[in-house]
């Protein structure tokens, strides 16, 4: 494991039994480094695996669906390295909540509705940490300042549905970050938010980063979002990492074609607009028939008779950015 | 201009709840014309989705009127109201229950065609044709929606309002669930059809970006009130009302460089609709506000150029 | 299933009409084994209970009393055994399936369409009208329901009539509420707007949007209630209060195997036998119907 990496995820392969007992992989072959202190974007359509990838991290996928293969090697507290993959529930039980947390797209449906949320963000604290219930409330008011929350005391006593979808995301902010935990894993935390509040948030996120020197995992369709607060983007395609640089790399030189045709794809608020929006032809090959070539290639435009009959590797191009593509690029 | 297709006038919606009276739709005025796109945009909450129910009538307002082609709306009933319905037509957000289960494509794009009184034969015709136009298979007609994708569905959404070859689509934020790749699909294909049938949209968003490919003139409505209707392109390259300003800066931005410091962010939360603030609605949350925008309620101005604005402070012009 | 995609796209080119929707709920039925064989088993009791009359007379065979075959355990002559007054309990398990499923069937279907009525109204008219109406159903189901019966059957007389109007009162109710629920989620889909947009008259969307979305779900609670009709009936009897003695309903009969029960099993183990195996038979038909009814089967 690379001294500078919080994560190294190898080799990554989660199944899925279909109908007919062959086994699907959502999420086949993904290597992922989350660096420290970086904020790492993983972008992709519905459908693609992003979000099955992160529960895999967080080991939070139902049954039956499971790791096949792969490691997940996780640098703890004191240094000391583990793989999330192979150790047993119990232990996992241990690492999240306090070194790993999750915040979820739905701020609704993540939090109890028949719970005060100071309650529901204490218990968070009680689960791992032995410490009193004044001790224990303190620290929540002091999250709950820390996340934007005006009148933290009054807003300890509120129950979900008395507050707003960007309170209640701060809260659940607020309770993925009162352990202070290294990793953060943000499943399109903003997605059921306003634009106004979704601003908002990130910037939020931005400077929770900065505070409390963790790592984030952001997930996202948005690439809007990703310009906004990542430091590195992986793009994912039909369960696989098809394109990965830093976030400046990424979008100055785009490199695959997909992630092209959805940079084409987005109308802009600023900036000239003029003709018809790009289209990417064609939809997402079904998880039962994954062709076992280039799985763009049926909606690629410059696909070749090598596209179609090989998979490509992810290959480095210089700049650490690496591209799932056969074709010849400048540097 | 010519005459509005579309005037309103005056439109007041309150829904009752436990906590009180929700003033969804208040006093809201506007003209919508023939062939354009009509943007209406709004965090959720704002009451632009009632507005858009209140325009085609599924949805009766508590006072104000709607005239369609100088008809006004509320006057009719029964079978007149019905046939004036044909004449406008909705898309819905969601593609799946937007769709009857149990309807095949075919008799989900005939079902207004039917309404209509169209006979069988040139029904399935017709159908065969707006199936072709808006990009679904001829074999397409007799699976059931659940067959499809969210994108193949808003197709169907969109052949059925298609149909009755109405004047006017109000489009509820027809493409916010949609992945961004089909998205495009389904804006460029709004585009088309709005050319060659000469339609008028009303496009209901809170996607500013999208707003700005499709729209010709935006509507920004802030917490069941009107703050400002202008041509799309003065909104994003010189608004008046802060709160558009806003709206547009939060938008984010796919362009690593983009300076995100210079942006004006909205703070603070939505005020209830129930007991909204007095004076002007905004005053909250804008960073201009004083005692008179505390106190009295902006009037809609006219600044020329099609360009009204409801701010007593509003944002000084290059 | 590609067969009938090829059937259905070689329709194509006349535009007929859509595929029939009741040969698409059978043939989807036919792939559940399980609820396959469950409705042979109905139907072969179904067709027993009518032939039973025909077979058997009921003065002679059914309730004549023959003192010298007092409870002789099964046998080839007596096939489930003879009971205490040295009837065939076979003979009665047949003939009785005549009561029961009569019951059963009749108490369901005249539950249903009190609850349709009273539930689908409810729901569309909404308000006061719903509020009302809710809440004397509300307050039928807070009497415990054996209580009610018992009460109604002593009020209306025994028998079978006033057992099955007593049974329906009660279950009302039950139905009125899971119906009106079931017509309020279909009421607010925006499909129901979009026909309203599409200038569609509230008559034909109650047609053609709401019965089609909201039948097969009732349909199919409808027949996971028969068994339970089936139960209650045969509670009733048990208690003496439904069918009287000597007309062979199972309930009845489970009642009068009481007090011989370590003697002769015999005369408990069938009668209950075919209640368990009616009520078992009704679920398992309910569920194939379930996922057959849902159009993503098809």
């Amino acid at each position: 494991m690379q001294s500078d990496n919080l994560i190294e995820v190898r080799g990554l392969r989660t199944v899925l039994p279909l109908k007919n007992k062959e086994l699907a992989a959502p999420v086949d072959d993904i290597d992922l480094d989350i660096p420290l202190r970086k904020t790492v974007g993983l972008v992709g359509e519905s459908g693609c695996g992003k979000s099955m990838t992160a529960r895999s991290i967080m080991r939070l996928l139902d049954y039956p669906i499971h790791i096949q293969e792969g490691t997940i090697a996780f640098r703890r507290e004191g240094g000391s390295e583990i793989d999330l993959a192979a150790i047993s529930e119990k232990e996992m039980r241990g690492v999240r909540g306090r070194e790993i947390s999750m915040i979820f797209q739905e701020p609704m449906t993540a939090l109890n509705p028949s719970i005060t949320v100071g309650k529901q963000v204490r218990e968070a604290i009680t689960l791992h940490e032995n410490i009193s219930r004044s001790a224990a409330k303190e620290r929540v008011i002091k999250a709950f300042y820390d996340v934007g929350i005006p009148e933290p005391e009054q807003r300890y006593h509120a129950y979900p549905h008395q507050l707003s979808g960007g309170l209640r995301q701060r809260i659940c902010i607020a309770m993925a970050m009162v352990l202070q935990p290294a990793f953060l894993i943000a499943d399109e935390p903003t997605t059921a938010l306003d634009v106004t509040v979704e601003a908002q948030i990130l910037a939020l996120m931005k400077q929770l980063q900065q505070d409390n020197d963790m790592s984030i995992l952001l997930i996202t369709h948005n690439l809007g979002v990703v310009a906004d607060i990542c430091d590195e983007v992986n793009v994912m395609y039909a369960g696989q990492i098809v394109e990965h640089a830093e976030k400046a790399e990424l979008f100055r030189r785009t490199l695959h074609p997909y992630t092209r045709g959805l940079m084409k794809a987005i109308p802009r608020v600023r900036g000239s607009m003029e003709g018809e929006l790009y289209t990417i032809q064609g939809t997402v090959p079904s998880l039962s028939q994954m062709p076992t070539a280039c799985r763009f290639c049926a909606r690629c435009p410059y696909a070749q008779e090598q596209c179609r009959n090989e998979m490509p590797s992810l290959r480095d191009v210089g700049n650490g950015h690496l591209v799932r593509c056969f074709r010849e690029v400048e540097p | 201009m010519s005459e509005p297709l579309i005037r309103a006038e005056h439109l007041v919606k309150y829904f009752k709840s436990n906590a009180g009276r929700i003033k969804a739709v208040d006093d809201v005025s506007f003209e919508i014309y023939p062939g354009e796109t009509l943007a209406l945009v709004g965090e959720s909450g704002c009451g632009k989705s009632t507005l858009g129910r209140l325009i085609v009538r599924l949805l009766k307002a508590d006072s104000g009127t709607v005239t369609l082609n100088g008809v006004d709306l509320g006057s009719l009933k029964g079978s007149a109201l019905r046939k004036a319905r044909q004449n406008m037509q909705i898309v819905f957000q969601d593609p799946f229950s937007s769709l009857d289960p149990h309807f095949t494509v075919g008799e989900v794009i005939a079902e207004p065609l039917r309404a209509a009184g169209v006979k069988k034969e040139e029904r399935v015709q017709r159908v065969q044709q707006l199936m072709r136009r808006v990009g679904l298979q001829e074999e397409d007609y007799w699976r059931f929606p659940h067959q499809f994708s969210g994108g193949q569905r808003q197709r169907i959404g969109i052949a059925r309002a298609l149909a009755p070859e109405p004047q006017l689509i109000v489009c509820d934020e027809p493409v916010s669930a949609l992945d961004v790749s089909i998205q495009a699909q389904i804006l460029n294909l709004m585009r088309r059809l709005q050319a060659e049938s000469k339609l008028t949209y009303l496009f209901i968003s809170h996607d500013l970006a999208v707003v700005r490919y499709i729209s010709n003139r935006i509507v920004v409505m802030f917490l069941g009130k009107l703050c400002e209707i202008c041509p799309t392109k003065d909104a994003y390259e010189h608004p008046l009302h802060p709160y558009t300003r806003m709206l547009i800066d939060s938008a984010p931005e796919p362009d690593p460089d983009f300076d995100r410091e210079d942006r004006m962010l909205l703070q603070g939360e939505l005020p209830s609709p129930i007991n909204p603030p007095a004076g002007c609605r905004f005053c909250t949350r804008c960073p201009y506000a004083t005692d008179e925008c505390r106190t009295v309620e902006p009037e809609m101005k006219d600044y020329g150029g099609g360009r009204l604005c409801a701010c007593h402070h509003p944002l000084p012009q290059k | 299933m590609t067969k009938h995609r090829h059937k259905r796209q070689d329709r194509l080119g006349e535009m007929a009409g859509r595929t029939n929707p009741v040969a698409d709920v059978w043939r989807n039925f036919r792939h559940h084994p399980v609820s396959m064989a469950a409705m042979i088993v109905l139907v072969a009791m179904i067709i027993m209970a009518i032939a039973a009359g025909f077979i058997w007379d009921y003065e002679t065979d059914v309730v004549a009393i023959h003192a010298a075959d007092r409870l002789q355990p099964p046998s080839a002559a007596h096939w489930f055994g003879t009971d205490d007054f040295g009837r065939d309990v076979f003979i009665r398990v047949m003939y009785g399936a005549r009561y029961s499923l009569f019951i059963g069937i009749v108490t369901s279907a005249v539950s249903m369409v009190f609850g349709i009525v009273i539930g689908a109204s409810c729901a569309y008219f909404g308000g006061a009208y719903d509020a009302v109406i809710m809440r004397i159903m509300d307050a039928i189901v807070c009497i415990p329901s054996m209580l009610l019966m018992l009460a109604l059957v002593a009020v209306l007389g025994k028998g079978m009539k006033g057992m099955i109007i007593a049974m329906t009162f009660v279950s009302v109710p039950g139905y009125a509420r899971i119906i009106r629920s079931i017509v309020l989620g279909v009421v607010h889909q925006e499909y129901i707007e979009a026909a309203l947009a599409s200038g569609t008259s509230h008559v034909e969307i109650i047609r053609r949007h709401i019965l089609p979305n909201c039948f097969g779900p009732i349909l199919v609670d409808v027949l996971m209630s028969v068994s339970g009709c089936i139960m209650s009936a045969s509670s009733l009897s048990f208690l003496s209060m439904g069918i009287q003695v000597p007309a062979p309903e199972w309930g009845a009969m489970l009642s009068g195997a009481t007090k011989l029960m370590q003697l002769s099993p015999h005369l408990a183990i069938f009668p209950g036998l075919a209640i368990l195996l009616t009520s078992l038979c009704f679920n398992l038909i309910g569920d194939g119907l379930t996922d057959a009814l849902d159009p993503k089967s098809r």
